[in-house]
């Protein structure tokens, strides 16, 4: 009896001060995460918002503009994927952006190893002078570049030019960003697998490799999504709707003078951004753990 | 035993090659191609009232594409044109079509492309850095690039010489645009109006007549009235096209400018700029919310749109998009006349010319010339039809009443008086030289307006002259 006594006294008294301050903490952690979350989500609200509203509601001054006052209208829908190209425009999106990061990656990895390991004469000044290009920025390089890939290698308007050009940006950036992670890998791991047997090669692949794969998958997000993103180089060097990438043909089609089709741009924006969130998803564990975190 | 296994040498030497071919195929194949978008029905803010939006062959471009006199030296040229996305979708389709026909009709493959019209002058600084792209461009709005590229355009005089032969003198402002140095440099192809959308039943009910509100003042008038029942004007103060061509028809009317007519000289300091900011300043209180300082050129748009707004001050596109979402509103809203300041009623539209590059194959530029004059040759009959009335011509005996469209339509007739010496130019009275483009494309003007108005100080007209004249001296160098 005396041990349940004390087994009920503990919960009445002193837990409850302990659960008030814990409850008031927790209230504003979520306060700060739901506000965080708020604004992170909201976008994305807004714009499915948009895309399922008729036009006539859009507009509307007199009501609020938060909720609906018309029956939902999928008529956006509707006009994005039968009156433009949009598939094509989103083909094409993910055919230039899978692309250069293929291209990037096949780049990079090697090139940020070598700067990263092999401690060849100059290597690390070459890997800042590689960086610095990236700090170039596009407006000052677009015009020397379509002399050189629409005037010298006649690909204007051809989507094969972004393939060319788009790893003038991610490879700079995605090579310094992997040449980091490449120096977080203790050197002895690789020098214990040549020890056993294993040549340079195969040291790389079987060692560094994996164990910096949270690494690759981060700069493979980042070369792909800044591929997907771009639209100087774009407009530059695509014309032709055939050969646009989303990023100029929804503005192309869907901004018509001093008239914004607000729906279809929302729709267009909201379709194109789920498979990069669905993308993030699948890595967020190792894009986090890449940014973040080290070699374990 | 034969070996058949590869090193790795030669594994690598196959794979080499492999990349290669691979890229040199995927490098050499692409031909331009006509736009899938404009293969598909487009649909299209504005009505279905015109033959393009019902999908009638109304101009009939393909039996009316005649080869040209000269077809048969364009045999196996091409013609790429870049044109911006027109307001009307339809029309888009339709000029697409246009141009294919003509080019099926006398052996040129022809096609276009379409961008955003603010795109279009970074596109045009890229090709002419490439030398390569497209043949025929239409500079529109204030991407009137014509001088600033000179050395890279074609001399388009005998096609301009054609065009006044069939269609008379070109207006005051388009020869302003194009001709300089003494020879043609863009074929003024359209402009656009920039007129008064004014709802009828709010006026009306605070004891206004539409058709008797004809000046800068009237209008003022009219926004003291609606603007405390909650239906003010919609001008912009931002940096937008729609603050620029409103705010300078404005300046205009009241005489005064921001350069002198030798297209050099400042005219910002003087007393008639002093009083076109003083108004515009009493205007923006009277009539007007603070929210334009926000806009875009959609807003004022959308404010029309809403029901709310008493009147803007626009392109004929607002009015079109209306007709096709709320034909109750549409029902509501006219087009007036040009409006009328203390000095002039003088208006300050959007152009779109188009030129053609001299760094394009030869025969492509015959084929863009050609094109051109089977162009001006249909003009009279697809020009204004197709675009629904958008498409202003530029020739003085296109605008004969009833005019296309227009003469038919009662709520459209006002459009046919805005011609002539009335429309001006980026950097009016002067020419719209480089200078001028650069100083109206950085917004100069608005903000001038936007100091102006805000009163930050006691002497906010002289704080908005100052900033003006600092900015002239940037962008007109001695």
């Amino acid at each position: 009896m005396a041990s349940s006594g004390v087994a009920l006294a503990e919960p009445i008294v002193l837990p409850r001060r302990l659960n008030w301050r814990k409850v008031a903490s927790l209230t504003r952690s979520y306060l700060a995460l739901a506000f965080y979350l708020f604004i992170a989500v909201f976008p994305l609200i807004w714009m499915l918002m948009t895309s399922l509203k008729d036009d006539a509601d859009l507009v509307d001054a007199t009501v609020s503009p938060f909720w609906f006052h018309k029956p939902l209208a999928f008529n956006h829908y509707v006009y994005l994927f039968t009156r433009t190209s949009f598939v094509q425009w989103l083909q094409n999106t993910f055919l230039i952006a899978g692309l250069t990061l293929a291209i990037t990656l096949a780049v990079c990895i090697p090139g940020a190893y070598a700067l990263a390991r092999l401690d060849f004469f100059g290597a690390e000044k070459l890997g800042v002078g590689i960086f610095m290009t990236y700090l170039v920025p596009p407006i000052l390089l677009f015009l020397p570049l379509s002399r050189l890939v629409a005037g010298g290698l006649h690909l204007g308007n051809n989507k094969l030019a972004l393939v060319l050009v788009y790893p003038t940006f991610t490879i700079p950036f995605c090579m310094w960003l992997l040449m980091g992670f490449f120096k977080r890998v203790p050197r002895e791991l690789e020098e214990a697998a040549l020890v056993d047997g294993c040549n340079r090669w195969q040291a790389v692949c079987r060692v560094v490799l994996p164990l910096t794969m949270a690494g690759i998958l981060t700069v493979a997000i980042f070369a792909f999504t800044l591929a997907m993103q771009d639209f100087l180089y774009a407009l530059t060097f695509t014309s032709s709707s055939s050969e646009k990438p989303l990023t100029v043909g929804v503005p192309t089609e869907l901004i018509r003078g001093d008239v914004f089709f607000w729906g279809e741009l929302m729709t267009a924006a909201l379709v194109a951004g789920i498979p990069v969130a669905i993308l993030y998803n699948f890595f967020l564990d190792y894009f986090i753990e890449g940014i973040t975190g080290s070699v374990k | 035993m034969v070996d058949n296994s590869l090193t790795r040498r030669q594994m690598l030497r196959l794979g080499a090659l492999g990349v290669v071919g691979a890229v040199l195929a995927a490098c050499g194949g692409t031909a331009p191609a006509a736009s899938p978008a404009a293969s598909k029905p487009a649909g299209s803010a504005a009505p279905a009232t015109s033959a393009a939006a019902s999908g009638k062959p109304a101009a009939s471009p393909s039996s009316s594409a005649k080869p040209s006199a000269g077809a048969a030296s364009l045999q196996g040229a091409q013609l790429r044109v870049l044109a911006w996305s027109h307001f009307v979708p339809a029309y888009d389709k339709f000029f697409d079509q246009f141009v294919k026909d003509w080019g099926d009709k006398n052996g040129v493959k022809a096609s276009v492309d379409h961008i955003t019209n603010t795109d279009i002058p970074g596109r045009a600084a890229a090709e002419v850095a490439a030398k390569a792209g497209h043949d025929l461009i239409g500079f529109n709005g204030v991407g009137q690039l014509q001088r600033r590229f000179k050395s890279s355009l074609v001399e388009l005089d005998d096609v301009v010489q054609y065009a006044v032969n069939k269609l008379g003198k070109v207006f005051r402002f388009g020869e302003a645009y194009n001709h300089f140095d003494d020879h043609w440099y863009g074929f003024p192809e359209f402009y656009i109006a920039i007129v008064p959308l004014v709802r009828n039943d709010l006026f009306q009910s605070v004891g206004e007549d539409p058709a008797k509100v004809t000046t800068w003042d009237d209008y003022r008038r009219v926004g003291q009235k609606l603007k405390p029942k909650g239906n003010p004007g919609g001008f912009a103060i931002s940096h937008c096209n729609d603050s620029q061509h409103n705010w300078q028809s404005i300046m205009y009317s009241f005489g005064a400018n921001w350069v002198k007519d030798d297209g050099k000289t400042s005219n910002i300091d003087t007393p008639e700029m002093r009083e076109a900011l003083q108004w515009m300043t009493g205007f923006y209180k009277d009539a007007l919310t603070p929210e334009v300082f926000a806009w875009d050129d959609t807003s004022d748009n959308r404010w029309l749109a809403s029901g709310q707004g008493g009147y803007i001050h626009d392109a004929i596109s607002s009015y079109r998009s209306i007709e096709s979402s709320n034909k109750e509103l549409f029902e509501k809203i006219s087009i007036q006349p040009i409006v009328k300041g203390p000095k002039a009623a003088l208006n300050r539209p959007d152009t779109n010319n188009m030129i053609v590059w001299n760094f394009a194959p030869k025969q492509n530029q015959e084929a863009a010339k050609e094109f051109l004059k089977f162009y001006t040759d249909q003009m009279p009959t697809v020009l204004l039809k197709e675009s629904l009335g958008y498409n202003m011509p530029m020739f003085d005996s296109l605008f004969k009443k009833p005019m296309t469209v227009l003469g038919p339509d009662p709520k459209l007739a006002a459009l046919q008086d805005y011609k002539g010496d009335d429309l001006t130019t980026i950097g009016f009275p002067g020419p719209p030289t480089t200078e001028a483009i650069n100083f109206e494309s950085n917004y100069v003007f608005s903000d001038m307006v936007g100091i102006a108005v805000r009163g930050n100080s006691k002497d906010a007209i002289g704080d908005a002259i100052k900033f003006g004249q600092e900015q002239f001296a940037k962008f007109y160098p001695k």
